[in-house]
């Protein structure tokens, strides 16, 4: 998948479900933002990434994420990412080597957000 | 993997596991003299206490009971959930995901009001209610692996 497209579909996932005001309100100015402790909207920053997904790879994924945590009170700017595919029951994001069910990635710039769209559209056997 | 009959007898290996699980994880580290601890008062103080790492151990002898109870292993996460997104509050309730290392499939994928979910939810506050989550997520599983018994 060209990193273009992905892009593009963050950009226009990110508009219909976070529904921003300002025009220079976007998905990758939100994630430079990240370090704005629990004020950053996690929400937005990971259904974006879920949706974008699903929207390219013309399926319904069934999934779990969460942000991790460097200390009880700060945000890492880490997430993590379990996605099922709910036909087959595979989890696509399990690991065999490591024995983890989850892709851990550092999401605080656009390219990193490209980079997990694409790594997990790989995982679903999209081109 | 064990063979199950019906649902009173997955019950009853789901509360002998519950129990021995509890006791290997919880009080095989007494010292000597200590009282063991009651499951209940053990699950309710973690609760109570707002206290991540027993919360934890709760979870833990959940997905050890269940592996025992079907007699096979499976790669975990859970999350003990909280009614404060900012700090730990826990709220009794658990979440768990299992997924047999073997064939990679997401064992707790079932069908909920939103549609699918790969989360198992339970609240957990007592033994019964901990047996309980124990049985229901040992049936779950084996339903995901196409194992059906009697009621």
């Amino acid at each position: 998948m060209e990193r273009e497209k992905i892009r593009q579909t963050l950009e226009e996932v990110y508009r219909e479900l976070a529904e921003p005001e300002d025009e220079e309100d976007t998905y990758a100015a939100l994630l430079a933002n990240w370090n704005l402790g629990f004020d950053y909207p996690i929400i937005d920053i990971a259904d974006t990434i879920t949706e974008t997904v699903n929207r390219l790879a013309g399926k319904q994924f069934a999934w779990y994420w969460e942000p991790l945590l460097r200390d009880e009170y700060a945000l890492s700017g880490e997430f993590a990412f379990i996605m099922v595919d709910p036909e087959t029951r595979e989890c696509l994001t399990f690991n065999r080597e490591t024995m983890s069910v989850a892709v851990v990635t550092t999401l605080e710039n656009i390219e990193q957000a490209i980079d997990l769209v694409s790594h997990l559209l790989k995982r679903a056997g999209v081109k | 993997m064990t063979e199950v009959k019906n649902f009173d007898e997955l019950k009853k290996r789901a509360r002998e596991s519950f129990l021995q699980m509890f006791d290997e994880i919880v009080n095989s580290g007494l010292a000597e003299g200590e009282e063991p601890d009651n499951p209940t008062d053990f699950i309710r103080f973690a609760w109570e206490d707002s206290d991540p790492c027993l919360c934890e151990q709760v979870a833990e002898i959940i997905e050890r009971s269940v592996e025992l109870t079907l007699d096979r292993v499976f790669i975990w996460a859970h999350i003990v959930e909280s009614a404060d997104a900012e700090r730990f509050d826990p709220d009794g309730w658990y979440a768990f995901i299992a997924v047999d290392p073997e064939t990679s499939r997401c064992v707790t994928l079932h069908q909920d009001y939103r549609g699918k979910t790969i989360l198992a939810r339970f609240r957990i506050l007592s033994e019964e209610e901990a047996v309980e989550a124990v049985t229901k997520l040992s049936q779950l599983i084996l339903e995901n692996l196409g194992v059906r018994f009697e009621g």
